[in-house]
């Protein structure tokens, strides 16, 4: 290949490497994408109640089954949005943890580390026990109280100096506070509300509904697009922040654009499913492997979407006791996964 | 490439600091257009600060710095990236990113959201490799390269931006004498060839002497001396600036001369006296720097 490299002229060699340079990631993220399709068709046409991909088209057209009449009633209201749910919230927690991560220059960074997360829990806690809050309010405040800890770490981390391991410390500090009144909430309550609230926080898509589907799908149809938009900003901000504004970044705007956007992804996807453990914080890394090393939130937010519809392909489909939430089988899958990803960071940082 | 246009940069009465401690005070000076200018002086003398506040890192608290006749400030971002550039002195390499990538990063400020890579990019990238030297190690991950051989893609970078003034904070910091020497003499022929007017900071005085023009000697704040390498690098200067006792000779009569700290003194031994003075010497020149 140098030989061929060197008979170029230099201008055709840069464009050559450049072209190169955009193959793999495209390649990947398209291979990201027809795994999701297919992750997807899985959760809704087999497990329990399989359905042909035939009857399926039927149902999505208004018939029904001949002989199965209650195919028709467990995809439209079980499988399908919890498929569509999990797929939404898995692209917006593998976004939110790529931007964080790539913003701060840290795997450690993810909304699940720096309290976002714990702010959502706190609101959705606090509305069960105070108000006796169920769907719309728990998400509501769930948003709410996310962004006022964002702003509150923002605050605590502001101050001059590079912003990003300051952000992680006070988030981490903050997420600990978070939970400290939610374990003291948790104790003070009936028996019945702490389960409720210990479902919602462990995240769950068994509460998808179209309903919630729809804001969720508005709230992302509205965010992504910015996030998009401003990429090249973003990953101009990765040769520090000294040089990036010597190249003409506005530096600070870049900065908060994407660290309001990351929380508003995580935000908007805890507030609908409850914060499910890890997937913001491994889709990242794997994304950044699988594309060779580079960040890409476009893959990052494809293998977040994977992992949630998968693994609650799995929760509901192949655990003896009967259908589990899914952030528990993504927690318990996400630890082992954090372990190899410090291992790794070790290994980058010796060589 | 097109040769530089010469920029007319000037710096008056300009105070800079963080916070409310100020570290460079009241400092007027002209930088002299197509040329290497050197910036020395001991460490904490306000190099590093002045060079930030010329590249608008930092706002001066009074004073101005204008490019043609024009506060700095007033400039757009990318307007301004176009016509200075900087070298920090520990730039971030992105994770993974190849050696063509990163130089292409040096291109930020001609492109736009929708605006992309264009065929000038890839010819200014091209250039920038060829120059230093790097275009065989365009498709080489960053990360696996020498200190050396990063330095001049990082240079590569900062020449792929193609400004008229380049602004480099230590950037031999790490290597060895021989990849300082290339490197400076790099920076030296891109000058003759382009013009590009450049403003380094510099700890290594005899490397500073050979490739400067034009050196500018700073302490506390201020500028001690300013000149060509021969009326700067004097023994006096050097004593006056640095506390430092050496003697400078011109052996090759090049108007690059070269400083030898004296030798030291024993601290025990027969000449304890001697050593005594040259202590207490130094302590009053450590105070005086407060």
């Amino acid at each position: 290949m140098s030989q061929v490299a060197t008979e170029l002229t230099p201008v055709d060699r840069v464009a050559k490497l450049r072209a190169d340079g955009r193959r793999r990631p495209r390649l990947i993220i398209v291979g990201l994408a027809v795994t999701l399709v297919a992750v997807f068709l899985v959760r809704v046409l087999l497990g329990t109640y399989t359905v042909t991909f035939p009857d399926f088209i039927t149902i999505l057209q208004g018939g029904s089954i001949e002989g199965a009449r209650g195919a028709r009633y467990i995809v439209l209201s079980d499988k399908l949005p919890r498929a569509v749910l999990g797929t939404l919230t898995g692209l917006a927690f593998g976004c939110a943890g790529a931007i964080f991560q790539l913003l701060l220059r840290n795997p450690l960074a993810s909304p699940d580390i720096i309290g976002i997360s714990s702010g959502a829990s706190l609101g959705a806690v606090l509305g069960i026990v105070f108000w006796g809050s169920t769907g719309f309010e728990i998400s509501f405040l769930a948003v709410a109280f996310s962004l006022a800890l964002a702003i509150l770490i923002m605050v605590l981390a502001a101050g001059h100096g590079g912003v990003g391991n300051r952000f992680i410390l006070m988030g981490i500090g903050v997420a600990a506070l978070g939970n400290a009144v939610v374990n003291y909430l948790l104790t003070r309550i009936d028996i019945n509300s702490a389960q409720s609230a210990m479902v919602w926080m462990t995240g769950s898509l068994s509460v998808a509904n179209w309903e919630r589907i729809l804001i969720l799908l508005i709230a992302l149809c509205l965010i992504f697009p910015a996030v998009m938009l401003f990429q090249r900003q973003l990953h101009a901000l990765a040769v520090g922040e000294e040089l990036a504004q010597s190249l003409g970044l506005n530096v600070t705007i870049t900065r908060w654009l994407y660290i309001v956007l990351g929380v508003l992804l995580a935000a908007v996807a805890t507030a609908a499913s409850g914060p499910i453990a890890f997937v913001a914080f491994v889709s990242g890394p794997i994304a950044r492997r699988l594309i060779g090393g580079r960040h890409s939130l476009t893959a990052s937010a494809l293998v977040g979407a994977i992992i949630v519809v998968f693994a609650d392909f799995i929760a509901a489909n192949f655990v003896p006791s009967g259908a589990m939430p899914v952030g528990v089988l993504t927690g318990a899958f996400g630890a082992p996964i954090l372990i190899w990803l410090l291992v790794q960071s070790q290994k980058e940082g010796r060589s | 490439m097109t040769a530089c246009t010469y920029r007319e940069l000037r710096i008056e009465h300009v105070d800079l600091g963080y916070g409310t401690r100020t570290i460079v005070k009241d400092l007027s000076l002209a930088i002299p257009a197509g040329k290497i200018t050197a910036i020395i002086g001991p460490n904490g003398c306000g190099k590093s600060t002045l060079l930030r506040g010329i590249s608008r890192l930092l706002k001066p608290s009074s004073g101005e710095i204008t490019l043609d006749g024009k506060n700095i400030h007033t400039f757009p971002g990318k307007e301004f990236a176009r016509m200075v550039g900087l070298l920090p002195q520990s730039p971030i390499a992105p994770d993974g990113i190849t050696v063509a990538d990163l130089v292409s990063r040096g291109r930020y400020p001609y492109q736009g959201v929708f605006k992309r890579n264009t065929a000038e990019d890839d010819e200014a990238v091209a250039w920038a490799l060829e120059a230093t030297n790097t275009m065989g190690l365009a498709e080489r991950s960053v990360s696996e390269l020498s200190g050396g051989q990063r330095q001049r893609v990082w240079i590569a970078m900062a020449l792929a931006q193609q400004t008229d003034i380049l602004l480099l904070d230590e950037p031999t910091t790490y290597l060895d004498l021989a990849h300082q020497v290339d490197l400076l003499d790099l920076l030296s022929d891109l000058n003759e060839e382009r013009g590009t007017t450049m403003v380094l900071v510099l700890h290594e005085l005899n490397l500073a002497a050979r490739v400067a023009h034009h050196l500018i000697a700073m302490k506390d704040g201020e500028i001690a001396c300013a000149g060509k390498a021969e009326s700067v690098m004097t023994s006096e200067n050097l004593h006056r600036v640095f506390g430092l006792k050496a003697s400078v000779h011109d052996p090759e009569k090049s108007g690059a001369p070269v400083v030898v700290p004296h030798a030291r003194v024993a601290r025990g031994g027969f000449s304890k006296a001697n050593a005594g003075q040259a202590m207490s010497e130094a302590d009053r020149e450590d105070n005086s720097n407060e």
